[in-house]
């Protein structure tokens, strides 16, 4: 996974669990959060736990909704419905906002 | 579905599904709450690995320590829970929490509820054990946030049936049943472990404090944890007993002991013989030890005074011989120094004894042995627990007890083994006229009629010889011999 911090590509993983309140506002607050850290280029997968549990289980998900950020040697995690989206983009190491 | 009629679960704790009439309910929760090292961990890995020998498979999510620290842990019980996880008996689902994590609004447990309904589903699981909740807790700052969502866990995964244990900390051992409130989970029972000092010693209770919409056992109930099952319940209380006595007579091995109890004593008797050292209570074990190997019965005897050695180098004195090849493996002798180990262990390790052995008479020699160092109340719920026990096992049992003071006097000892024993004999030095004798009292025979008057009685190269009844002296019993004024004066007569 080297690669994925060289090329300077932003990859993350967020897990919901089916239509839960927080899980569908943390969809909408991701599209948010895309928008204000230019995030057009992010790959973000969004699984849901319930459809796959497995890849929950390796991932050691506990709390949904949760954005992982993943970087060739760590990751960071942020869980909730990301109601303070500017705390979410510093945890996880995101770019200064985009001024629009 | 009625209380009575929901089907329960064996936990694999020999002794708990009694306290809890049967076993749990299937597809019920059940809080396990208590302090650090009480035993939580056990209980629920107990439960799960019981399982797996009925055939029924697990999932154990463990929020603290890592899976492989967990099965490590119990290894030491003889419990392969990697085996079972390599044939598929057991999942694991490792929960504990990653430290560094910000929590940003509203959030659930779905990833662990996707994670736990699908280890079920793996291995076909009907027993699930959470152990314990309290580091999930603490990985979070909203207390009130993650028992929500804990309890919302709860819920979601209640229609998958399985029969759940939680296993959360108490602060205290006193106070609030457990840290974070998990009392206030949606689940149905509720159980707590202790593990307290009293006494210098350290002391296990469980108990039951809810078990909804079903009957079961109040009060705390002491056990041990051992290397041969884990967790036992210690049998202080004979919670399964029959009391349809039985009307067989045996025969105490003395003809004269016999006709002062009015033909024996019964079959599912207890008898406590109590007298001070040498008055020869340990004799009157052997005979009956004799008497039960020569009817073709099988023979326990436990020495907590003398060891194998001294006591067969005490019989062979009398003309009887312990070894091997006279009993056709019909006579057991054990000999314990009973100060060394707690009596919880003392009182679990001879019911598996008696249940190896499975005998039919059992002497016990002495009691006392055991009361030396033991709180009084433990040493109290020692002898009523092994008392109760085996009269529920119809056990016909000799007791003895030592008293302190060589010429009589009361003891507590037998102050409260004496409501328990169904029969007493006494024994009693007296002296009079520079001159150290022996009396035998039959104090009680439950339902018989007995020999009241006390006699003087001989230890001869053959055993005990019992002469005539005495008369003329009062205050034996007491220790304070001396003629009585009805006797005019005279020394002890005896009945021509």
């Amino acid at each position: 996974m080297a690669d994925v911090e060289d090329t300077g590509r932003v990859l993350m993983r967020m897990y919901v669990a089916n239509d839960s309140a927080p899980s569908t506002q943390a969809r909408r607050q991701l599209a948010v959060l895309r928008q204000r850290f230019g995030g057009e280029d992010w790959e973000v997968d969004v699984i849901d736990v319930f459809e796959q549990p497995a890849l929950a289980e390796a991932d050691r998900v506990l709390a949904t909704p949760v954005l992982i950020r993943l970087f060739a040697t760590r990751r960071l995690s942020v869980i909730g419905d990301f109601a303070d989206l500017d705390a979410v983009a510093d945890a996880l190491d995101l770019d200064q906002e985009v001024v629009p | 579905m009625s209380p009575a009629a929901r089907e329960r679960i064996q936990t694999g704790i020999p002794g708990f599904d009694e306290i809890v009439h049967g076993g749990l309910p299937r597809g019920r929760s059940t809080l396990v709450a208590g302090a650090t090292g009480t035993g939580k961990t056990v209980f629920g890995l107990q439960f799960l690995r019981g399982g797996a020998q009925l055939g029924e498979s697990g999932v154990l999510v463990t929020f603290a320590e890592r899976p492989e620290d967990l099965i490590a842990n119990v290894e030491s019980f003889g419990w392969d829970l990697g085996g079972l996880v390599s044939e598929g008996r057991l999942a694991i689902v490792d929960a504990t929490p990653d430290t560094e994590l910000l929590v940003s609004g509203r959030f659930d447990l779905g990833g662990l509820t996707a994670r736990i309904a699908h280890a079920l589903s793996e291995v076909g699981g009907t027993r699930l054990f959470l152990d314990p909740i309290d580091a999930l807790f603490e990985g979070f700052s909203d207390v009130v946030e993650v028992r929500r969502a804990f309890t919302a866990m709860l819920r979601a995964l209640r229609p998958l049936g399985a029969t759940a244990l939680i296993a959360a900390e108490r602060p205290h051992e006193n106070g609030s049943v457990t840290r974070y409130g998990a009392e206030e989970f949606a689940v149905d029972n509720v159980i707590v472990v202790r593990n307290v000092r009293e006494e210098e010693r350290r002391r296990r209770t469980i108990e039951v404090l809810k078990l909804r919409g079903a009957d079961h056992h109040r009060g705390e109930f002491p056990f041990v944890i051992n290397a041969i099952s884990g967790i036992e319940i210690v049998p202080f209380s004979p919670i399964e007993g029959d009391d349809s006595g039985s009307a067989e007579r045996i025969s105490l091995g003395n003809a004269d002991l016999d006709a002062m109890c009015g033909g024996g004593m019964y079959r599912d008797a207890l008898m406590m013989i109590t007298g001070a050292t040498g008055t020869g209570k340990t004799l009157i074990g052997l005979q009956f030890m004799v008497a039960g190997i020569r009817a073709g019965e099988r023979v326990l005897y436990l020495s907590f005074e003398e060891s194998r050695w001294q006591l067969a180098r005490n019989a062979a004195a009398w003309g009887m011989d312990l070894s091997g090849s006279k009993n056709n493996g019909n006579l057991e002798i054990v000999s314990r120094y009973p100060a060394r180990v707690g009596l919880e262990d003392l009182l679990v390790e001879l019911k598996h004894t008696v249940e190896e052995f499975n005998p039919t008479r059992l002497v016990l020699d002495s009691i006392t042995a055991v009361e030396h160092n033991s709180p009084q109340n433990a040493f109290r719920e020692f002898s009523v627990g092994l008392s109760g026990y085996l009269k529920a096992r119809g056990v016909a049992t000799m007791m003895t007890t030592t008293l302190p003071d060589l010429l009589g006097g009361d003891h507590a000892t037998d102050l409260y083994l004496s409501t328990i024993a169904d029969a007493i004999i006494a024994l009693r030095y007296f002296d009079l006229d520079s001159q150290v004798r022996r009396a035998i009292l039959v104090l009680k025979v439950r339902g018989s009629q007995h020999a009241s008057e006390m006699h003087e009685y001989e230890i001869l190269s053959t055993g005990m010889s019992v002469k005539g009844p005495i008369r003329g002296i009062a205050g034996i019993l007491a220790g304070l011999a001396q003629p009585s004024a009805s006797a005019n004066g005279g020394a002890s007569v005896f009945e021509p």
